[in-house]
């Protein structure tokens, strides 16, 4: 559908600077997104946004017609930091809290998962190392079956390996008609993966494109085509 | 719902584990000391004894408070975004708190009860080093212990959190909010049926109207996460 | 696969495919992959497959029935041969002749290049 997410008039201030202003888009489903932007330009926020972990000052999101913060983040998959994951958690633990309490966890997979990433269910999370840590995280991520996948981030410490097949990795785990949105600075690894990008350029504006649009009308790569908004940004 | 009460109940242990083994061991070791060593009152006897029930002390006081600080410890944490994003409802895992509480203030009346057992047993014509009298009755105890003060303090948070003032200084207007109990709870000994039944019902909405809070408007702030 | 990334993928794709009819690896009548097969194989997003594909059935390359698949139409190779070939040929005599070269010398050229070859 063409309005899965119906993004209208939001606005979110902190320590009275605004971070998104009056920003209105539609995203259609079975999407993969990517989202990019300086650091902390508020690519984080509009993620927390659309999974209901931070409120809109202004404005409204919609996910599949409802409101999002009457949504029980039952279609919704935030992708979790390690931090986020209580210290004493093994990962076989951590496996069983999400799955008692999200309806879409599929326990096989998480298993599957972890041996295919050499994870040990019985090793406690916070002894792992910063790759694993996130193996982990992305683990839990994707035993799910949601509509909407939300990341944050996400391969910051992972191995070259694991970075040569995380595409492969994203695109059996997730269901054909799920969207996903990422925020990454990996685009030499990643803009191949993307239908779409949203770069948010500073003062609250956001640009919503397709890529092979992109490529197709000015032959240029997304990476050089973000490095010239950045520019651009930068110059006004 | 019964999932809900036993992750509490997990995540609870590891929390206090350190604490409970430490008393336990407090109380193994007052168990184990034979009450002749300390038959003469000199500087090393009165110390010794006077450190256990100092410990005593605090710990009962601490673990007593405990149950108010469980109602918001959650979302002061990293960790909330994991509990967020599993989509329940923050009711059910407030009464879950709510047993937990119940269970420390069964830990606690242990400990007292013990420990002035154990005491005893040093006590001599001039010294008792730790006894407890109760100004209330067990059961005004427990309610305000396990109910009613940490409903109050979690609505004062909740309603600190999502005040457009307060957001920022959720700690100074959930602080007003307790001084505002405390200067109640100081001047009222209150006891008796009707209390009991007022008080449950107080408890049990305020906990019903901070979950609703929490479900619709709460955010964690951005220094937390 | 290897893409160039200043070009559109889909597009890619679509040559890769038609590349394959080419050199045999697909036939007429054969059945192509299903598109979450596809994204598989490339490494690219369903989207993408799928206008990949929508491209090949405009170029009257592949037909698809719903619910059963995407098949490789019949004479689509030969068609495709002079197609694809005849654009590579245009390119080159374009660019030899903005070199100023004569008809005569480019074919002779070629004529040298293929008895070497």
């Amino acid at each position: 559908m063409d309005d899965f997410i119906q993004i209208e008039g939001i606005s979110k201030k902190y320590d009275n600077k605004y971070v998104i202003k009056d920003v209105s888009m539609s995203i259609p489903s079975g999407r993969i997104i990517g989202l990019l932007g300086d650091n902390g330009i508020g690519k984080t926020t509009l993620l927390k946004l659309l999974g209901n972990l931070q409120k809109p000052d202004k404005g409204e999101i919609r996910i599949d017609n409802t409101p999002v913060n009457q949504m029980k983040a039952k279609d919704i998959v935030y992708l979790l930091e390690p931090a986020n994951i209580y210290d004493w958690m093994k990962i076989k633990e951590a496996i069983a809290f999400c799955n008692d309490f999200q309806a879409d966890f599929d326990k096989q997979r998480a298993l599957r998962i972890c041996l295919e990433f050499g994870l040990d269910p019985n090793a406690k999370i916070t002894r792992l190392s910063k790759g694993n840590k996130e193996k982990a995280c992305l683990m839990l991520a994707f035993s799910r079956n949601a509509k909407l996948y939300l990341m944050d981030e996400p391969l910051g410490g992972i191995d070259p390996t694991l970075k040569k097949n995380i595409k492969k990795f994203i695109l059996e785990n997730i269901p054909t008609d799920a969207t996903i949105i990422m925020a990454t600075h990996l685009l030499k690894d990643l803009e191949v993966l993307f239908d779409q990008i949203i770069i948010i350029t500073g003062a609250g504006k956001i640009i919503y494109v397709d890529t092979d649009e992109i490529r197709e009308t000015r032959n240029q790569s997304i990476e050089e085509y973000y490095a010239e908004v950045i520019e651009n940004a930068a110059d006004n | 719902m019964l999932q809900i009460i036993k992750w509490e109940f997990v995540k609870q242990f590891h929390r206090l584990k350190w604490i409970l083994l430490f008393f336990a061991v407090i109380l193994l070791s007052l168990t184990l000391l034979p009450a002749s060593w300390f038959e003469t009152e000199n500087d090393a006897t009165s110390m010794i004894l006077m450190f256990f029930s100092l410990t005593l002390i605090f710990g009962a006081l601490g673990l007593s408070l405990y149950p108010m600080y469980n109602m918001i410890s959650d979302f002061r944490r990293k960790t909330y975004t994991m509990e967020r994003i599993t989509g329940r409802s923050h009711i059910p895992v407030f009464f879950a708190k709510i047993i937990i509480n119940l269970a420390i203030f069964f830990l606690v009346a242990g400990l007292v009860y013990t420990g002035a057992i154990m005491m005893d047993k040093f006590s001599t014509e001039n010294m008792h080093y730790f006894t407890y009298t109760l100004n209330e009755p067990y059961l005004a105890i427990m309610l305000e212990m396990v109910l009613l003060y940490p409903a109050i303090l979690l609505f004062c948070y909740m309603s600190a959190s999502t005040l457009p003032f307060f957001r920022n200084h959720r700690t100074l207007g959930t602080f007003i909010g307790l001084a505002i109990v405390s200067v109640f709870a100081s001047f009222l000994h209150l006891s008796g049926p009707v209390y009991y039944v007022v008080g449950l019902i107080i408890g049990i909405i305020l906990i019903i109207a901070s979950g609703e809070i929490a479900d619709q408007r709460f955010e964690q702030h951005v220094y937390n996460y | 696969m290897d893409f160039r990334t200043n070009a559109p993928i889909y597009e890619q794709i679509a040559t890769s495919i038609k590349e394959q009819i080419m050199s045999g690896s697909l036939h007429y009548g054969d059945k192509l992959p299903s598109i979450r097969e596809y994204s598989l194989i490339y490494e690219v997003s369903a989207l993408t497959v799928q206008r990949a594909v929508q491209q090949l059935e405009r170029e009257g390359i592949i037909q698809s029935k719903k619910g059963i698949g995407s098949f490789v139409l019949g004479d689509c190779k030969d068609n495709l041969e002079s197609r694809m070939i005849g654009q590579q040929v245009d390119e080159f005599v374009e660019k030899m002749k903005k070199m100023g070269l004569t008809d005569k010398f480019i074919i002779s050229k070629v004529k040298e290049s293929l008895s070497n070859g």
